[in-house]
């Protein structure tokens, strides 16, 4: 009887100890896991951050409920996130500088509309490259874009049009927006220099553009296959054209 | 007293069972879940690596810390590094392991101003950049568009066995002396990248399409300049202008 029990109590005492080392083992696993990469063979995810180690955000892959609206130093602006689903860049200083987002979908209509969009943004200002495909119910725009931005800080512009929206409704606020999109001396907010692609009337083509925007060299093959070579004057009027007859 | 103890063990006995058995149950549901696909709403990461089965790697997507060191010829090279840029973003990899292409961008404040840049690069097979979407600025000068680079039919891992070589050399008069010889070199045995096409916006605030031979020379030059004015030119290879069309002609 008592030669049981002490077999007992000995076969408990190697279990303790067996048990405990497992845990120690498993414990210290757990925190040196930190270390080495986790392995998965799928993950299904809401959305994904990419972070500094100081936490500043370099990258975030969302689906469209949980994409960050848009984001200076670190800082919320604008409006709010939930629109753009894909990746969102950020740059060394946590300001975001680009993005790869793609939609698309049918509406209670019966119509759809689609946009498949990356796009490099300029330091602390918006897009400058824009490689696009968007479609409206079948009327397409896609290609490659060049754009010039204005020199002036995005959030600055932000805080103009914010204090511009605010303004009681009426002349003065008219006013007010109207010469905030107002070119500065020399230099509009925004000007498309370069277009390669394919335009809504279905024509092919390279545009040129001056620091206005106003395109001043265009290469075209139209819908019906006329091919042209035109120089624009700033008013849009084509000054000289070049086609396939001589 | 020994009653007592009896029995005692006998629960011990029974708690160790049951314990031992939600020991197997949970480490088993665990091996179960890590086999399957893992669900979460979100996750904060520095890397991530993308593999195939046999752990050869497809994809990283990091922060500018964990960005990989350049993979040719299966082996890594550290030189990313010395430009002072600190880019994160999506490096490409192709079947055998090796670098074939990237996105990646970056952008900050320097002593001087800033820098700022984003790019992305398909590369030649065993080569560098043949295709590129780029944006690079520096203070204002910007040069933002498409590129499309003919690249030495040559692998470039000897190139990188050789730059390795000249970096670690410390005296740095005898380095810079190496590092030229080392590009003479490369020129002398036509291993020279041409650029063919480029299509975008340059630092003189010029809109341009330019077309160029296989040494790199442009050799039709479609342009809208600073001032508005449009033109097209046809160059010779020494970039003499040979004929231009601009809206002033005759009709």
């Amino acid at each position: 009887m008592d030669e049981t029990l002490r077999r007992d109590v000995r076969l408990l005492k190697l279990y303790a100890l067996c048990s405990t080392t497992l845990f120690l083992v498993v414990g210290l696993a757990a925190f040196t896991r930190r270390h080495a990469p986790t392995k998965f063979e799928e993950i299904d995810v809401e959305r994904i951050n990419v972070v500094e180690k100081d936490g500043k955000l370099r990258l975030v892959i969302s689906n469209r409920d949980r994409s960050p609206g848009p984001i200076a130093y670190g800082k919320p602006f604008g409006y709010p996130g939930g629109s753009r689903p894909g990746m969102i860049f950020f740059n060394d200083e946590g300001s975001e500088n680009g993005g790869l987002t793609f939609t698309g979908k049918t509406g209670p209509d019966g119509k759809y509309a689609s946009t498949v969009h990356m796009s490099f943004d300029q330091y602390n200002e918006d897009q400058v490259i824009v490689l696009q495909y968007t479609d409206e119910n079948g009327r397409q725009r896609k290609g490659l874009q060049v754009w010039d931005r204005a020199n002036v800080p995005i959030l600055d512009l932000v805080k103009v049009q914010d204090s511009i929206q605010k303004m009681p409704a009426g002349a003065a606020k008219d006013s007010a927006m109207k010469r905030f999109l107002e070119p500065r001396p020399g230099e509009p907010l925004a000007a498309q220099r370069l277009f390669v692609g394919r335009d809504p009337s279905k024509s092919a083509l390279v545009s040129l553009a001056d620091k206005m925007g106003h395109p001043r060299l265009r290469l075209t093959v139209d819908s019906l296959g006329k091919a042209s070579l035109d120089f624009l004057d700033v008013n849009g009027k084509v000054v000289r054209s070049i086609g396939e007859q001589p | 007293m020994d009653e007592e103890l009896r029995r005692e063990v006998m629960r011990l006995r029974r708690t160790t069972r049951v314990t031992m058995l939600l020991v197997l149950v949970v480490s088993a549901s665990a091996f179960w879940q890590a086999r399957g696909r893992t669900t979460f709403d979100e996750v904060d990461v520095q890397r991530i690596n993308v593999k195939e089965p046999d752990g050869k790697l497809r994809l990283t997507i990091s922060n500018h810390a964990r960005l990989p060191d350049v993979v040719v010829g299966g082996k890594s090279y550290p030189l990313r590094g010395g430009t002072g840029v600190q880019s994160a973003g999506l490096i490409f990899f192709n079947d055998e392991g090796n670098e074939d292409g990237g996105l990646a961008w970056a952008g900050r404040q320097t002593p001087d101003g800033y820098h700022a840049s984003a790019a992305l690069t398909f590369d030649q097979f065993n080569q560098d950049e043949t295709v590129s979407i780029e944006y690079q600025d520096a203070n204002r000068q910007r040069r933002a568009g498409l590129a499309v680079i003919d690249r030495s039919e040559q692998p470039i891992q000897p190139f990188a066995e050789s730059l390795m070589v000249i970096r670690a050399i410390s005296d740095t008069v005898e380095r810079n002396r190496r590092m030229t010889q080392f590009r003479e070199s490369v020129v002398s045995r036509g291993a020279i990248s041409a650029q063919r096409l480029f299509a975008g916006k340059q630092p003189d605030k010029s809109a341009v399409v330019t077309l160029s031979d296989r040494s790199g020379h442009p050799r039709l030059r479609l342009a809208v300049d600073s001032l508005g004015i449009g033109r097209i030119d046809f160059l010779d290879a020494n970039g003499r202008v040979t004929r231009t069309l601009t809206g002033m002609d005759a009709r």
